[in-house]
Protein backbone atom coordinates (compact mmCIF):
# COMPACT_ATOMS: atom_id res chain seq x y z
CA UNK A 1 0.00 0.00 0.00
CA UNK A 2 1.26 3.40 -1.06
CA UNK A 3 0.85 6.81 0.41
CA UNK A 4 -1.28 8.05 -1.90
CA UNK A 5 -3.43 4.43 -1.80
CA UNK A 6 -3.44 5.07 2.36
CA UNK A 7 -4.86 8.41 2.52
CA UNK A 8 -7.67 7.70 0.07
CA UNK A 9 -8.66 4.49 1.56
CA UNK A 10 -8.77 6.70 4.83
CA UNK A 11 -10.26 9.19 3.54
CA UNK A 12 -13.02 6.89 1.54
CA UNK A 13 -14.03 4.81 5.35
CA UNK A 14 -14.88 8.19 6.60
CA UNK A 15 -17.09 9.09 3.70
CA UNK A 16 -19.11 5.98 4.43
CA UNK A 17 -19.29 6.47 8.11
CA UNK A 18 -20.05 9.99 7.57
CA UNK A 19 -22.87 9.20 5.14
CA UNK A 20 -24.60 6.81 8.03
CA UNK A 21 -24.02 9.38 11.02
CA UNK A 22 -25.89 11.54 8.73
CA UNK A 23 -28.48 9.67 7.33
CA UNK A 24 -32.19 11.18 7.50
CA UNK A 25 -31.08 14.10 9.81
CA UNK A 26 -33.38 17.33 9.87
CA UNK A 27 -32.62 20.44 9.90
CA UNK A 28 -33.53 21.04 13.90
CA UNK A 29 -31.06 18.20 14.46
CA UNK A 30 -28.49 19.66 11.80
CA UNK A 31 -28.73 22.64 14.31
CA UNK A 32 -29.07 21.04 17.65
CA UNK A 33 -26.36 21.34 20.26
CA UNK A 34 -27.07 18.25 22.53
CA UNK A 35 -24.06 19.30 24.42
CA UNK A 36 -24.79 22.55 25.81
CA UNK A 37 -25.57 25.84 23.81
CA UNK A 38 -21.90 26.68 23.39
CA UNK A 39 -21.09 23.16 21.86
CA UNK A 40 -20.62 22.49 18.20
CA UNK A 41 -23.92 21.02 16.04
CA UNK A 42 -23.55 18.19 13.40
CA UNK A 43 -24.47 21.30 10.87
CA UNK A 44 -21.56 23.38 11.79
CA UNK A 45 -19.25 20.70 11.94
CA UNK A 46 -20.00 19.29 8.47
CA UNK A 47 -19.64 23.06 6.75
CA UNK A 48 -16.07 23.00 9.61
CA UNK A 49 -14.87 19.78 8.26
CA UNK A 50 -15.33 20.65 4.24
CA UNK A 51 -13.47 24.06 4.43
CA UNK A 52 -10.69 22.55 6.12
CA UNK A 53 -10.59 19.92 3.16
CA UNK A 54 -11.45 22.27 0.76
CA UNK A 55 -8.95 25.17 1.88
CA UNK A 56 -5.77 22.89 2.36
CA UNK A 57 -6.92 21.34 -0.92
CA UNK A 58 -6.77 24.50 -2.47
CA UNK A 59 -3.60 25.39 -1.04
CA UNK A 60 -2.15 21.67 -2.32
CA UNK A 61 -3.19 22.54 -5.87
CA UNK A 62 -3.23 26.18 -6.18
CA UNK A 63 -6.40 26.09 -7.78
CA UNK A 64 -9.73 27.88 -6.62
CA UNK A 65 -11.53 26.49 -3.47
CA UNK A 66 -14.58 24.61 -4.46
CA UNK A 67 -16.27 27.13 -2.44
CA UNK A 68 -15.33 29.95 -4.77
CA UNK A 69 -15.32 28.59 -7.97
CA UNK A 70 -18.64 26.67 -7.95
CA UNK A 71 -20.56 29.57 -5.29
CA UNK A 72 -21.35 27.58 -2.09
CA UNK A 73 -21.06 30.38 -0.53
CA UNK A 74 -24.91 31.98 -2.09
CA UNK A 75 -26.08 28.82 -1.03
CA UNK A 76 -25.49 29.11 2.50
CA UNK A 77 -26.29 32.77 2.52
CA UNK A 78 -22.51 34.12 3.10
CA UNK A 79 -19.96 35.98 1.86
CA UNK A 80 -17.22 34.57 -0.25
CA UNK A 81 -14.49 35.06 2.33
CA UNK A 82 -16.78 34.60 5.61
CA UNK A 83 -15.40 36.56 8.33
CA UNK A 84 -13.67 33.54 11.43
CA UNK A 85 -15.93 32.57 13.07
CA UNK A 86 -16.80 32.52 17.51
CA UNK A 87 -18.75 31.08 19.09
CA UNK A 88 -22.26 32.92 18.75
CA UNK A 89 -21.75 31.99 14.57
CA UNK A 90 -21.16 28.55 15.54
CA UNK A 91 -24.38 28.50 17.21
CA UNK A 92 -26.70 30.25 14.63
CA UNK A 93 -24.88 28.83 11.66
CA UNK A 94 -27.31 27.55 9.14
CA UNK A 95 -26.55 24.79 6.86
CA UNK A 96 -29.90 25.00 5.40
CA UNK A 97 -30.49 21.17 4.91
CA UNK A 98 -28.76 17.99 5.07
CA UNK A 99 -29.28 18.15 0.50
CA UNK A 100 -27.48 21.37 0.46
CA UNK A 101 -24.50 20.93 3.50
CA UNK A 102 -23.94 17.42 1.83
CA UNK A 103 -23.82 18.68 -1.40
CA UNK A 104 -20.85 20.97 -0.50
CA UNK A 105 -19.40 18.13 1.03
CA UNK A 106 -19.64 15.77 -1.91
CA UNK A 107 -18.46 18.39 -4.37
CA UNK A 108 -14.92 18.83 -2.15
CA UNK A 109 -14.61 15.52 -1.55
CA UNK A 110 -15.05 14.41 -5.23
CA UNK A 111 -12.60 17.17 -5.82
CA UNK A 112 -9.95 16.02 -3.13
CA UNK A 113 -10.34 12.39 -5.10
CA UNK A 114 -9.53 13.99 -8.17
CA UNK A 115 -6.45 15.83 -7.26
CA UNK A 116 -5.27 13.22 -4.85
CA UNK A 117 -5.54 10.53 -7.19
CA UNK A 118 -3.14 11.99 -10.11
CA UNK A 119 -0.18 12.90 -7.65
CA UNK A 120 3.20 11.29 -7.88
CA UNK A 121 5.75 9.90 -5.55
CA UNK A 122 7.72 13.36 -6.10
CA UNK A 123 4.42 15.63 -5.43
CA UNK A 124 4.05 14.57 -1.87
CA UNK A 125 7.62 16.29 -0.78
CA UNK A 126 6.43 19.40 -2.53
CA UNK A 127 6.40 22.36 -0.29
CA UNK A 128 3.22 24.59 -0.14
CA UNK A 129 3.61 27.77 1.85
CA UNK A 130 0.52 29.09 3.90
CA UNK A 131 -0.84 32.43 2.52
CA UNK A 132 0.05 33.61 6.15
CA UNK A 133 3.28 34.31 6.29
CA UNK A 134 3.20 33.47 10.27
CA UNK A 135 2.22 29.61 9.62
CA UNK A 136 4.62 27.00 8.54
CA UNK A 137 4.92 25.76 5.37
CA UNK A 138 3.77 22.38 4.46
CA UNK A 139 4.54 19.68 2.09
CA UNK A 140 1.48 18.05 0.33
CA UNK A 141 2.04 14.69 2.34
CA UNK A 142 1.70 16.71 5.40
CA UNK A 143 -1.68 18.73 4.01
CA UNK A 144 -3.03 15.75 3.11
CA UNK A 145 -2.47 14.07 6.76
CA UNK A 146 -3.73 17.12 7.88
CA UNK A 147 -7.19 16.92 6.47
CA UNK A 148 -7.56 13.00 6.80
CA UNK A 149 -7.07 13.38 10.73
CA UNK A 150 -9.03 16.52 10.64
CA UNK A 151 -11.77 14.82 8.36
CA UNK A 152 -12.01 11.44 11.14
CA UNK A 153 -12.18 13.46 14.17
CA UNK A 154 -15.26 15.40 13.26
CA UNK A 155 -16.64 12.21 11.75
CA UNK A 156 -16.48 10.81 15.21
CA UNK A 157 -17.97 14.09 16.53
CA UNK A 158 -20.67 13.69 14.10
CA UNK A 159 -21.93 10.18 14.76
CA UNK A 160 -21.24 11.11 18.39
CA UNK A 161 -23.89 14.01 18.48
CA UNK A 162 -25.86 11.59 16.33
CA UNK A 163 -25.99 9.04 19.52
CA UNK A 164 -26.89 12.17 21.84
CA UNK A 165 -29.86 12.67 19.58
CA UNK A 166 -31.13 10.16 18.69
CA UNK A 167 -29.98 7.72 21.79
CA UNK A 168 -28.36 4.11 21.45
CA UNK A 169 -28.58 1.43 19.40
CA UNK A 170 -28.60 3.05 15.92
CA UNK A 171 -25.26 2.17 14.75
CA UNK B 1 8.24 8.49 2.35
CA UNK B 2 6.54 4.99 2.45
CA UNK B 3 2.68 3.82 3.82
CA UNK B 4 4.29 2.16 6.80
CA UNK B 5 6.20 5.64 7.29
CA UNK B 6 2.42 7.54 6.36
CA UNK B 7 0.44 4.97 9.13
CA UNK B 8 3.26 6.16 11.72
CA UNK B 9 2.73 9.89 11.29
CA UNK B 10 -1.09 9.18 11.91
CA UNK B 11 -0.59 7.35 14.99
CA UNK B 12 1.42 10.29 16.30
CA UNK B 13 -1.25 12.36 15.64
CA UNK B 14 -3.54 10.20 17.49
CA UNK B 15 -0.95 10.62 20.60
CA UNK B 16 -0.71 14.34 21.06
CA UNK B 17 -4.50 14.87 20.92
CA UNK B 18 -5.26 12.34 23.35
CA UNK B 19 -2.39 13.75 25.65
CA UNK B 20 -3.86 17.19 25.24
CA UNK B 21 -7.58 16.09 25.56
CA UNK B 22 -6.49 13.96 29.13
CA UNK B 23 -4.42 16.16 30.69
CA UNK B 24 -5.71 17.53 34.45
CA UNK B 25 -8.88 15.05 34.67
CA UNK B 26 -10.02 14.03 37.44
CA UNK B 27 -11.05 10.27 37.54
CA UNK B 28 -14.72 11.49 38.15
CA UNK B 29 -14.44 13.78 35.36
CA UNK B 30 -13.44 10.55 33.28
CA UNK B 31 -16.99 8.79 33.42
CA UNK B 32 -18.91 12.30 32.71
CA UNK B 33 -21.94 11.44 30.06
CA UNK B 34 -23.36 14.36 28.56
CA UNK B 35 -26.45 12.24 28.04
CA UNK B 36 -27.42 8.81 29.67
CA UNK B 37 -26.62 6.72 26.50
CA UNK B 38 -23.01 8.20 25.71
CA UNK B 39 -19.68 7.08 26.04
CA UNK B 40 -17.47 8.53 28.75
CA UNK B 41 -13.93 9.85 28.36
CA UNK B 42 -12.62 6.95 29.98
CA UNK B 43 -14.41 4.10 28.48
CA UNK B 44 -13.28 5.79 25.13
CA UNK B 45 -10.07 5.78 25.82
CA UNK B 46 -9.64 2.60 27.39
CA UNK B 47 -11.43 1.43 24.04
CA UNK B 48 -9.54 3.06 21.29
CA UNK B 49 -6.30 1.85 23.12
CA UNK B 50 -7.67 -2.03 23.64
CA UNK B 51 -8.58 -1.52 19.71
CA UNK B 52 -5.55 -0.75 18.85
CA UNK B 53 -3.43 -3.35 20.87
CA UNK B 54 -5.44 -6.01 19.60
CA UNK B 55 -5.24 -5.20 15.97
CA UNK B 56 -1.62 -4.39 16.05
CA UNK B 57 -0.45 -7.46 18.01
CA UNK B 58 -2.22 -9.65 16.06
CA UNK B 59 -0.34 -7.68 12.58
CA UNK B 60 2.76 -8.17 14.62
CA UNK B 61 2.20 -11.80 15.66
CA UNK B 62 2.77 -11.01 19.04
CA UNK B 63 0.99 -11.07 22.86
CA UNK B 64 -1.21 -7.78 23.58
CA UNK B 65 0.38 -5.72 25.56
CA UNK B 66 -2.84 -6.18 27.82
CA UNK B 67 -1.85 -9.62 28.54
CA UNK B 68 2.05 -9.62 28.36
CA UNK B 69 2.82 -6.30 30.23
CA UNK B 70 0.01 -6.92 32.55
CA UNK B 71 -1.85 -3.85 32.17
CA UNK B 72 -5.02 -5.31 33.00
CA UNK B 73 -3.80 -5.70 36.32
CA UNK B 74 -3.94 -1.85 36.72
CA UNK B 75 -7.54 -1.62 35.13
CA UNK B 76 -8.62 -4.41 38.15
CA UNK B 77 -10.01 -6.38 34.59
CA UNK B 78 -9.20 -10.20 33.42
CA UNK B 79 -6.11 -10.73 31.26
CA UNK B 80 -8.90 -11.59 28.71
CA UNK B 81 -7.34 -10.64 24.87
CA UNK B 82 -10.88 -10.50 23.77
CA UNK B 83 -12.07 -7.85 26.01
CA UNK B 84 -11.90 -4.08 23.86
CA UNK B 85 -14.98 -2.88 24.54
CA UNK B 86 -16.75 -3.46 20.79
CA UNK B 87 -19.99 -4.22 21.73
CA UNK B 88 -20.17 -3.46 25.63
CA UNK B 89 -23.45 -2.65 26.43
CA UNK B 90 -24.48 1.03 27.65
CA UNK B 91 -24.53 -0.59 31.44
CA UNK B 92 -20.83 -1.69 30.96
CA UNK B 93 -19.47 0.94 29.66
CA UNK B 94 -20.78 3.28 33.00
CA UNK B 95 -19.47 1.02 35.23
CA UNK B 96 -15.97 1.02 33.38
CA UNK B 97 -13.61 2.98 35.96
CA UNK B 98 -10.04 3.71 35.02
CA UNK B 99 -7.90 4.22 37.83
CA UNK B 100 -6.94 7.69 36.72
CA UNK B 101 -6.12 9.51 33.40
CA UNK B 102 -2.31 8.92 33.79
CA UNK B 103 -2.52 5.31 34.09
CA UNK B 104 -5.08 5.80 30.81
CA UNK B 105 -2.24 7.81 28.95
CA UNK B 106 0.39 4.91 29.88
CA UNK B 107 -1.43 1.96 28.82
CA UNK B 108 -2.28 3.90 25.61
CA UNK B 109 1.25 5.07 25.18
CA UNK B 110 3.24 1.33 25.77
CA UNK B 111 0.92 0.45 23.04
CA UNK B 112 1.82 2.98 20.70
CA UNK B 113 5.52 2.38 21.44
CA UNK B 114 4.56 -1.01 20.13
CA UNK B 115 2.97 -0.11 17.20
CA UNK B 116 5.49 2.63 16.03
CA UNK B 117 8.14 -0.48 16.21
CA UNK B 118 6.02 -3.06 14.40
CA UNK B 119 5.95 -0.36 11.63
CA UNK B 120 9.34 0.71 11.88
CA UNK B 121 10.30 -2.72 10.14
CA UNK B 122 6.99 -2.98 7.69
CA UNK B 123 7.55 -2.51 3.99
CA UNK B 124 4.80 -1.04 1.69
CA UNK B 125 4.90 -4.45 -0.36
CA UNK B 126 4.29 -5.70 3.19
CA UNK B 127 1.04 -3.61 3.51
CA UNK B 128 -0.58 -5.43 0.73
CA UNK B 129 0.07 -8.96 1.83
CA UNK B 130 -3.48 -10.56 3.62
CA UNK B 131 -3.66 -10.76 6.86
CA UNK B 132 -4.37 -14.08 9.14
CA UNK B 133 -7.95 -13.94 9.14
CA UNK B 134 -10.51 -16.54 8.81
CA UNK B 135 -13.41 -14.45 9.45
CA UNK B 136 -13.38 -12.75 5.82
CA UNK B 137 -13.40 -13.72 2.63
CA UNK B 138 -11.12 -13.22 1.03
CA UNK B 139 -9.23 -11.61 4.32
CA UNK B 140 -8.02 -7.85 4.30
CA UNK B 141 -4.56 -6.71 3.69
CA UNK B 142 -2.23 -5.22 6.34
CA UNK B 143 -2.80 -1.69 5.20
CA UNK B 144 -6.79 -2.59 5.33
CA UNK B 145 -6.53 -3.63 8.71
CA UNK B 146 -3.91 -0.41 9.42
CA UNK B 147 -6.30 2.30 8.06
CA UNK B 148 -9.49 0.40 9.85
CA UNK B 149 -8.01 0.76 13.05
CA UNK B 150 -6.23 4.00 12.32
CA UNK B 151 -10.09 5.74 11.08
CA UNK B 152 -11.61 3.85 14.45
CA UNK B 153 -8.95 5.50 16.69
CA UNK B 154 -8.85 8.52 15.02
CA UNK B 155 -12.86 9.09 14.92
CA UNK B 156 -12.73 8.06 19.29
CA UNK B 157 -9.94 10.89 19.60
CA UNK B 158 -12.19 13.38 17.83
CA UNK B 159 -15.23 12.06 20.47
CA UNK B 160 -12.58 12.41 23.31
CA UNK B 161 -11.58 16.34 21.94
CA UNK B 162 -15.19 17.03 22.03
CA UNK B 163 -15.72 16.03 25.50
CA UNK B 164 -13.11 18.05 26.80
CA UNK B 165 -14.68 21.17 25.42
CA UNK B 166 -17.56 19.93 27.14
CA UNK B 167 -16.14 19.12 30.53
CA UNK B 168 -13.71 22.16 30.45
CA UNK B 169 -15.69 24.85 28.46
CA UNK B 170 -14.45 27.13 25.34
CA UNK B 171 -10.54 27.99 24.71
CA UNK B 172 -9.29 24.71 26.33
CA UNK B 173 -7.31 23.58 23.38
CA UNK B 174 -5.96 27.35 23.32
Amino acid sequence: MDVQELFLDSLAKADGDLRRAVDGLSRDELMAQPAGPRSNPIGWLLWHLTRTQDNLGSRATGKATVWASQKWYEKFGLEETPASYKPDTVNTFDPKSLDIIMGFYDAVYASTQEWAKVLKQADFDRESPAANPNQPSRTVRELLAIIVNDVVQHVGQVAFLRGMLREQGWY
Amino acid sequence: MEGPEVAADAFGRLKSILERSLEGLTPEQLTIQPSPGSNPIGWLCWHLARGQDDHVSNLAGREQAWVADGWHEKFNLPADPTDFGTGDSIERVRAFRAPDAQTLLDYYNAVHERTAQYLSTLTSEEMDKPVNDDRWTPPPTVGVRLVSILGDNTQHAGQIAYLRGYISGLGWRT
